[in-house]
């Protein structure tokens, strides 16, 4: 859509911009994007594995209170670091009071901080695919590899991991996407990445055809990646252990006990009571000059549109992915489905114009009529979250089932209402708690596409903290991490238990 | 209770040929059972007479009328699947009435569940009741919209051993009773022969017998077919009038119309123990192994070694005793070369 | 199975309760003016509540980043609901007046405006200003060291420069006014120098700079009066004890002036409700307005008559440049290339 608004491509910027800062961009990129990968990749598979594993004291709290970072949006989460750890923060301010260590300099923007900040709030999303995938292998591999003399840490990454890794990769492709269009962290770190080039090139220079250059090779790598998951998971024969034994989790005693709950309470506390406490002690320093009025209102709006978006991709995500299944003939073309992951590694400013631009062709009043251009926005950008569960979802659904409705006798659509919609309805969930979820914490589409004199949550928390107004900022940070913490603990409560 | 006519279909997926020129006729009211071993193309022929997939070319027709245009909602065909493929997510009851339309569904819920014996287990899912349970189901909701047609895939191959014999028995007992026309896929000769009247052999996609059981286990076609039906051993032989000569020498046959050459094909129950040097195979017993009501004993003449399948519980026959073994002559199968 | 229920029960609550954003109506009969707005303050709704009082004509606002609106508006071309556009930046302004995103109006109160901050054409106009200073740590630096911005790229500063990055608008305004008043060469040797001189890789909001000051990290930094007010300011009693611990320098005094942001108001060329519009216009660069600015917002009203009445009036008294380098859009465009080409992250 993008595309459509520009003719020819300037050259010569495009060879400035290779001679002074693509390289700083390439490897930014690719620096914070290993960083991320490999980080969020250790918290996410380690927790997993101790929480599927072992049993420990607050186990069962543990499991989902692991996926609550979740609800926290990046850019808050590096806001609330650096406000921890800048001169005026808690630490500084103890650090200050404490003789010798009174002039310690504490800084986490940059890189480093970075890559932590992002991967606190990241690593769930391969938390909950790779504790679902452990759960579900049979105990008997693990047995059988303990049998044959394996450590467990070779039971853990010669057995469970490989065969846990198409759900592994499938949550770290979403990891992937993320920090790729992760705007306002970098930015307010000051590291110069793709992204942020993007909108350099694009808002500061005006310079469209440059912007688009960037882009073209942020989405080329996107579709590497993503090409890479439909390799990686083609191969996947690896079935489910449905009737096999449930795992006996290990009671855990002595140094490896207080390993294990070192690093899930640590986890824990870094990427969740950290940032919360710094946004309520923001929230208590801001408390009596909040305007608490107007979040009835602020938080309506944030409702409505997590929920008709979440509803919106759900049945559009339903009808594609049947009419893949039922229509045998669109089978070669299925790796092109996932090309609508596309819009969840966009930059969300990128994806809004784009949505001016493409309703403006269809029909200029939409664009004004209330939260439509919102709604078509966030589909664009959130269907793959949604699609792929319902996918998945289907995928289980044997195919003879299809066949033994229709010598039935029940039409193509009853066999979805009657049959798979029901079978499926925890995928549903989970998508729409995704979407959900996301779309609460969304801010650049929502920015620039809303109508006037509508607010989100999110929006009212950005307002203040681009003003640096970070402790006005935190009353409706707070709120988009409570709104997310309900469908997050449902959630979990749905994948824990058997169908 | 129609007849079925399969005349000159051909199927290819892909660029595999899965069935060329393939014909079939099936009598109202008889059970028939397509067996062969996997790929031979049994399954893909019941897909196409449900119209789970499309002709390439040929037609199928139910009472003389062709079906393949019709689409398979409205086909009036009863189709039981291999994995049985009961909603997970339904009762029985609602599992056996999914497709109903007619009146009254109440009353024939009941018939359906005094037919196949499920009473009392309406309320229950797929996942509460036992494996034979399932099949009963399963069938019950083949049978809800009473089709004209009913076609079973690999009904039994799901199902243990030790109650397969049990569900077998009740599944044909209900069919027999409703005299609905059948079609039954399986893999297992024993199945075909348990429950089938007439049996057709498939191999890559073409008709190799199609006859009753005792028919097809007596008068085998070729090899395929025979040891497709039950063990037996195969003798390289020639014929000469009426002597035979194999490895283990000449001997008369009364058969008439023997070919000149081929191979001798003995099941078990043409081979007796016979006296010292009375034999036509005389040797050395090399293993002896249990197997039910038989021993399969390992026989080793000066030449070779053979396989056969004796009562042997009176003979105390034991590993390296000498034994001599008749042949049943009038029993013998001979295929020419 | 039930949680489906509940998300239905949710959805009708949420229909239920969706006054949500009116959509910009254009019908004049329904006295409204529709804002495309980057100022998102508190203090801007209480005036723009006023204004309503006032005249009885509705506001719709929009508030995004200024280069987003610009490209919505461009988009939108002749279809645009918008009637006025606010940014806090002038050169974003000439950007969309160059691209003919706006229409000329007559608005009486221009004369009352100084007169170096009126856009030559008419085409937008003024209603605050915030200066960008440098600010130096009270403890360790003699002000009197330091006059212009050029200083900060002398050598004597190495590793004593925090600053924010060059994706900041501030700092690339700052360098097109660099760049207009003593050439694109100085341009380039000041960032060099300023690069060289830093004591950490750019980074954070101008916030950031001074409290990287307060913890010793560097000694000077430029900042917008703006944030160094609104940080004196502060809930948090450490932001406030930040603040007291800098001072201020107008730089180039005895040059150009310093170098200022100017907010700014238009009427968009298509703008359905021109007279609100005006209206509106009239309103904010009032004499009383502009008080409620300058008492409210940390800036510097655009009113000849009316002083600074926040915490920046505390800063002084001080000669601001004009704004030549905002007119010229391509000098903004070099200035990210000279950031590039510098260095500066």
């Amino acid at each position: 859509m993008v595309l459509t608004k520009t003719a020819g491509i300037n050259f010569q910027n495009i060879t400035a911009l290779s001679n002074t800062v693509l390289g700083a961009y390439i490897t930014n990129t690719l620096w914070i994007s290993s960083g991320v990968i490999s980080l969020s990749l250790l918290i996410g598979v380690g927790c997993a594995w101790a929480i599927t594993m072992y049993d420990f004291p607050f186990r069962k709290q543990l499991e989902w209170m692991l996926i609550l970072p979740l609800a926290i949006p990046t850019f808050i989460n590096g806001i609330a670091y650096a406000g921890l750890t800048d001169y005026a923060g808690p630490i500084r301010i103890a650090l200050r009071a404490t003789p010798w260590l009174d002039d310690v300099y504490l800084d986490i923007m940059n890189g480093w901080g970075a890559i932590f900040v992002m991967s606190m709030v990241l690593y769930p999303y391969i938390y909950l695919t790779s504790r679902a995938a452990f759960a579900n292998q049979s105990s008997q591999l693990l047995e059988a590899s303990k049998i044959l003399g394996a450590t467990e840490f070779q039971s853990f990454y010669k057995v469970a991991v490989p065969i846990a890794w198409p759900a592994i990769f499938s949550g770290l492709s979403l990891v992937i996407m993320e920090v790729l269009n992760d705007y306002g962290t970098v930015k307010y770190f000051g590291i110069p990445t793709f992204t942020t080039g993007i909108f350099k090139s694009w808002l500061s220079l005006g310079d469209m055809p440059s912007a688009i250059f960037l882009a073209a090779i942020l989405l080329l790598f996107v579709i590497f990646i993503l090409s890479l998951e439909w390799w990686i998971t083609r191969k996947k024969v690896i079935s489910e252990a449905s009737s096999s034994r449930a795992l006996t989790r290990e009671k855990i005693i002595g140094s490896k006990k207080i390993i294990v709950m070192v690093g899930v309470l640590s986890t824990f506390t870094l990427a969740f009571i950290v940032p919360l406490g710094q946004l309520l002690w923001w929230l208590n320093l801001s408390f009596t000059h909040t305007n608490w009025g107007n979040f009835i209102e602020i938080i309506g709006n944030t409702l409505t549109l997590s929920l008709y978006s979440s509803l919106i991709i759900i049945c559009m995500g339903i009808a594609i992915a049947y009419a893949f299944r039922v229509l045998k003939n669109l089978k070669y073309i299925q790796p092109l489905s996932k090309l609508t992951s596309l819009g969840y590694a966009m930059p969300g400013a990128v994806i809004a114009i784009g949505i001016i631009a493409s309703i403006l062709l269809i029909d200029n009043e939409l664009i004004y009529a209330g939260i439509y251009a919102l709604l078509f926005g966030y589909t664009v950008r959130f269907f793959a979250v949604g699609y792929s569960p319902i996918v998945s979802g289907l995928k289980k659904n044997s195919l003879s089932i299809d066949d033994a409705a229709l010598t039935l006798g029940a039409s193509t659509f009853k066999t979805l209402i009657k049959v798979h919609l029901p079978l499926i309805k925890r995928s549903i969930l989970v998508s729409l708690i995704l979407i959900f979820v996301d779309i609460s914490k969304e801010l650049p589409i929502t920015l620039i596409l809303r109508p006037f004199n509508f607010n989100t949550l999110a929006t009212n928390a950005y307002q203040f903290a681009t003003d640096e107004m970070a402790p006005e900022s935190s009353a409706a940070s707070l709120l988009i991490i409570f709104v997310g913490i309900i469908p997050i603990y449902i959630l979990n409560r749905s994948m824990r238990s058997k169908p | 209770m129609k007849a079925l006519s399969i005349e000159n279909i051909n199927k290819s997926f892909g660029q595999t040929k899965v069935l060329s020129d393939f014909n079939l006729k099936i009598g109202e009211g008889q059970i028939t059972a397509l067996t062969g071993e996997s790929g031979s193309g049994k399954s893909t022929i019941l897909r196409l007479i449900a119209g789970l997939e499309i002709l390439d070319s040929g037609t199928i027709k139910l009472d003389n009328k062709s079906i393949e245009q019709i689409s398979p909602r409205k086909r009036k065909i009863g189709f039981v699947f291999q994995d049985l493929a009961l909603f997970p997510h339904l009762t029985v009851k609602k599992n056996i009435l999914f497709g109903y339309n007619g009146s009254n569904a109440q009353a024939r819920l009941e018939e359906l569940l005094l037919l196949t014996n499920l009473n009392g287990l309406e309320n229950r899912y797929p996942h509460e009741i036992s494996g034979g349970q399932q099949q009963r189901v399963a069938l019950a909701r083949a049978l809800a919209s009473s089709p004209e047609l009913l076609l079973m895939d690999e009904p039994f191959s799901s199902l243990d051993e030790r109650i397969k014999n049990k569900v077998r028995a009740e599944i044909l007992s209900i069919i027999k009773r409703l005299g609905i026309t059948t079609i039954i896929v399986t893999h297992h000769a024993s199945d075909a022969f348990a429950i089938a009247d007439e049996v057709a052999i498939l191999s890559e996609g073409k008709l190799l017998q199609f006859g009753s059981p005792s028919q097809i286990y007596k008068h085998p076609n070729n090899q395929y077919v025979a040891e497709l039906f039950g063990s037996g051993i195969f003798i390289p032989a020639t014929v000469n009038e009426n002597t035979l000569n194999s490895p283990f020498g000449s001997f008369k046959v009364e058969q008439k119309y023997l070919p000149k050459g081929g191979t001798l094909f003995i099941r078990p129950e043409s081979v007796r123990l016979g006296q010292k040097d009375e034999g036509h195979i005389q040797g050395i017993i090399k293993q002896k192994s249990f197997k039910g009501p038989h021993d399969v004993l390992l026989v080793e003449d000066h030449r070779q070694q053979f396989s056969f399948e004796l009562e042997t519980e009176r003979t105390h026959l034991e590993t390296g005793n000498h034994v001599s073994l008749l042949f049943d002559l009038n029993e013998l199968i001979i295929f020419p070369d | 199975m039930k949680y489906l229920y509940l998300i239905c029960a949710l959805l009708v609550v949420a229909s239920c309760s969706s006054p949500k954003g009116e959509k910009g109506n254009s019908s004049e009969k329904e006295k409204v003016v529709n804002v495309y707005s980057q100022r998102h303050y508190e203090s801007d709704n209480i005036l723009l509540e006023k204004f309503t009082e006032q005249t009885g004509i509705k506001v719709n606002v929009v508030n995004a980043g200024a280069d987003e609106l610009i490209n919505r508006l461009e988009m939108e071309g002749a279809l645009s609901p918008a009637d006025v556009f606010i940014t806090v930046d002038a050169a974003r302004l000439n950007r969309a007046k160059n691209k003919a995103l706006f229409q000329k109006v007559d608005l009486s109160n221009s004369k009352n405006l100084k007169p170096q901050l009126l856009d030559t054409d008419g085409l937008w106009f003024p209603l605050t200003y915030r200066a960008r200073v440098i600010v130096y740590d009270l403890k360790d630096v003699d002000p009197a060291t330091i006059t212009t911005y050029s200083d900060l790229a002398k050598p004597e500063w190495k590793d004593k420069v925090v600053i924010r990055s060059s994706g900041s608008g501030y700092n690339q305004s700052l360098l097109a006014y660099i760049i207009e008043a003593e050439g694109e060469g100085a341009a380039q040797d000041w960032v060099k120098g300023v690069v060289a001189n830093m004591a950490r890789d750019p980074k954070g909001g101008d916030r950031d700079q001074i409290k990287a000051i307060a913890s010793g990290v560097g000694e000077v930094s430029v900042v917008n009066t703006y944030y160094l007010a609104s940080l004196l300011n502060s809930s948090n009693p450490e932001e406030v004890a930040v603040g007291k611990s800098v001072g201020v320098i107008f730089p180039n005094q005895e040059k150009e002036g310093t170098h200022i942001n100017v907010s700014g108001a238009a009427v968009t060329k298509s703008a359905p409700n021109k007279a609100n519009a005006v209206k509106l216009l009239e309103f904010l660069t009032s004499e009383e307005s502009q008080k409620f600015y300058a008492a409210n917002s940390f800036e510097y009203p655009a009113h000849k008559e009316v002083p600074a009445d926040s915490t920046v009036a505390t800063f002084g008294e001080f000669k601001a440049s004009g704004l030549a380098f905002a007119r010229d859009m391509s000098l903004t465009e070099k200035a990210v290339v000279v950031f590039d080409e510098g260095g500066w992250k």
